[in-house]
């Protein structure tokens, strides 16, 4: 073993000029033959005539009927693709009748040719195969990976090509082509009478093409993404899903410090069916320093057809400050032609959110009422008036349905705790909305992008969506 | 990593924070209190609004 320095690989030799010029019998405009002695038609720049390069003086074999245009990276420009300086010698636009791509013929004397594809928004670099892939169960297999068949079948028409090509290629060539895709690459299969190509396209990153042939790079947009195209959104999903998988265990322990809920007080109070009000204090709840929640429990789990209303106001005993909020508990049951049926919740719960700490009285007033299904909707005082429930006579059953007199006397237990302590699930719910959120949201990006990346096969199968209307 | 990781990392500490705040001053935006409103007179339950009135909602 020697520890001497390995040297650097060379960069590739830049190819010497080759380019042989020739003057197209048909315009007279000067037309350069870049890969002498493979080059076998070439399409003259200037009058667009396919000129037959197999034969000296550039016989015409066919004279050019459009107009001609000029590709977005001209012909003889030189660019670095992969570490391999490629010529731009050739340039066509096909079309599947939907949409329309282009294909630039590149040229290196070591290397052979190769494709530089666009289809409007990226590049791909294809090279021929000069091996069969196996085919798998309607899949194709090449080098152990698999390529999923990509829609069916269907004619590929050039529309136009200039340039100089190792076939005869002329405008209204038709291939049927098939195409086989694992994220990044394509294998596309074309047909041509009797002969069979396959093409390995590798999609490059963005930019990349754009920089080796000296055009403007393109704004990266995913709205009509290619067959081969990998999901932006995957890798960061994956990232965003080990984030939130943190995030939501960090929030499992903070909730878990939240603590459980402590009883610092509890009462149980009678209290008269359409009776009067009763008034309870519960003196002496101590909340300690900073803030804290706080949760009133009601417990009548007795009543039936009735309900209880509870007025809850937690007073500071140093300040006086007071907060108000109440609770109703209620239960009803009954019976009619779909089965027994019942409703209500007995035993009302109420939270009160950051309480600061301090020495307080709880002061309940409680009502009782009894709901008879003969008119329970109404108001069960003979004044109209919610309050005076505690002053409404016995014995009104004839002037609205609630019915006092069956009932009177009636007492019902209550039983109301105070607690303070534990976590609001609501809170944690939220955060784990807003933790969730966007992974979510990348999760419909990614399957957005997958879905219109899949529309194309729908459609038939087609190599890109490059089109003017888009 | 890209951006958007780090801009969503930075979110949920964040998040983290003012969630360990709420948490350890039992504070809820869900949690109301306030007195109980007036009854509206003869107004059935179930129709919203609030206080409406008592009774089951079944038919």
């Amino acid at each position: 073993m020697t520890d001497a320095p390995i040297a650097p690989p060379a960069p590739p030799p830049v190819p010497a000029s080759t380019v042989r010029a020739l003057s197209c019998p048909n315009c007279g405009g000067i037309v350069n033959v870049r890969a002498q002695g493979l080059t076998v038609s070439v399409l003259c720049e200037h009058c667009g005539s396919t000129l037959d390069a197999t034969s000296p003086d550039l016989q015409v074999i066919a004279r050019a009927n459009e107009a001609l245009k000029t590709p977005q990276i001209p012909l003889g420009t030189r660019g670095t693709l992969g570490g391999r300086i490629w010529e731009v010698v050739g340039y066509m636009e096909r079309t599947d009748e939907e949409i329309v791509w282009a294909e630039y013929l590149l040229f290196n004397p070591y290397e052979g040719y190769a494709f530089l594809v666009d289809d409007g928004r990226r590049f791909s670099l294809g090279i021929m195969l000069d091996r069969l892939p196996q085919s798998s169960w309607g899949s194709a297999l090449l080098e152990g990976k698999v390529y999923s068949r990509f829609g069916q079948t269907y004619p590929v028409h050039v529309t136009f090509v200039v340039g100089e090509f190792y076939w005869r290629v002329a405008v209204g060539e038709t291939v049927d082509e098939t195409d086989f895709v694992r994220p990044g690459t394509m294998l596309s299969c074309e047909v041509y009478q009797t002969e069979r190509t396959w093409t390995k396209l590798d999609l490059l990153d963005w930019g990349v093409a754009e920089k080796a042939f000296g055009i403007p790079a393109r704004r990266r947009n995913y709205l009509h993404p290619a067959p081969h195209e990998p999901s932006p959104y995957k890798r960061q999903l994956g990232e965003a899903l080990i984030i939130a998988l943190a995030a939501l265990i960090a929030l499992g322990i903070v909730s878990g410090m939240g603590g459980r809920e402590q009883q610092i007080g509890q009462t149980t109070a009678d209290v008269v069916l359409d009776g009067g009000e009763k008034n309870v204090v519960i003196r002496g709840l101590e909340l300690p320093a900073g803030r804290s929640r706080v949760v009133v429990d009601a417990d009548a789990g007795a009543i039936d057809n009735a309900w209880v209303d509870l007025d809850y106001s937690l007073t500071d005993e140093k300040t006086q400050d007071s907060l108000d909020t109440y609770a109703t508990a209620e239960h009803y049951s009954g019976s009619d032609s779909d089965g027994p049926w019942s409703e209500g919740d007995p035993r009302p719960e109420v939270s009160l959110s950051s309480i600061p700490g301090g020495r307080y009285d709880l002061t309940l007033t409680l009502s009782a009422h009894r709901w008879n299904s003969r008119g329970g909707s109404q108001v069960p005082t003979a004044s109209g008036d919610y309050s005076g429930a505690a002053s409404a006579p016995v014995g009104i059953a004839g002037s609205g349905g609630w019915n006092s007199t069956d009932t009177g006397g009636e007492a019902i237990p209550v039983t109301v705790t105070i607690k303070r302590g534990g976590v609001f699930g609501g809170v944690t719910f939220l955060a784990f909305l807003m933790i969730a959120a966007w992974p979510l949201i990348v999760l419909f990006k990614h399957l957005g992008f997958e879905k219109r990346r899949k529309a194309a096969a729908g459609d038939g199968g087609s190599f890109g969506n490059w089109s003017d209307d888009d | 990593m890209n951006r958007h990781i780090l801009f969503y990392g930075l979110y949920c500490l964040g998040l983290l924070f003012f969630t360990t705040i709420a948490i350890r001053d039992g504070y809820s935006p869900f949690a109301t209190a306030g007195a109980r409103p007036p009854m509206l007179l003869g107004s059935p339950s179930g129709l919203g609004g609030g206080y409406g009135g008592y009774g089951p909602t079944h038919k």
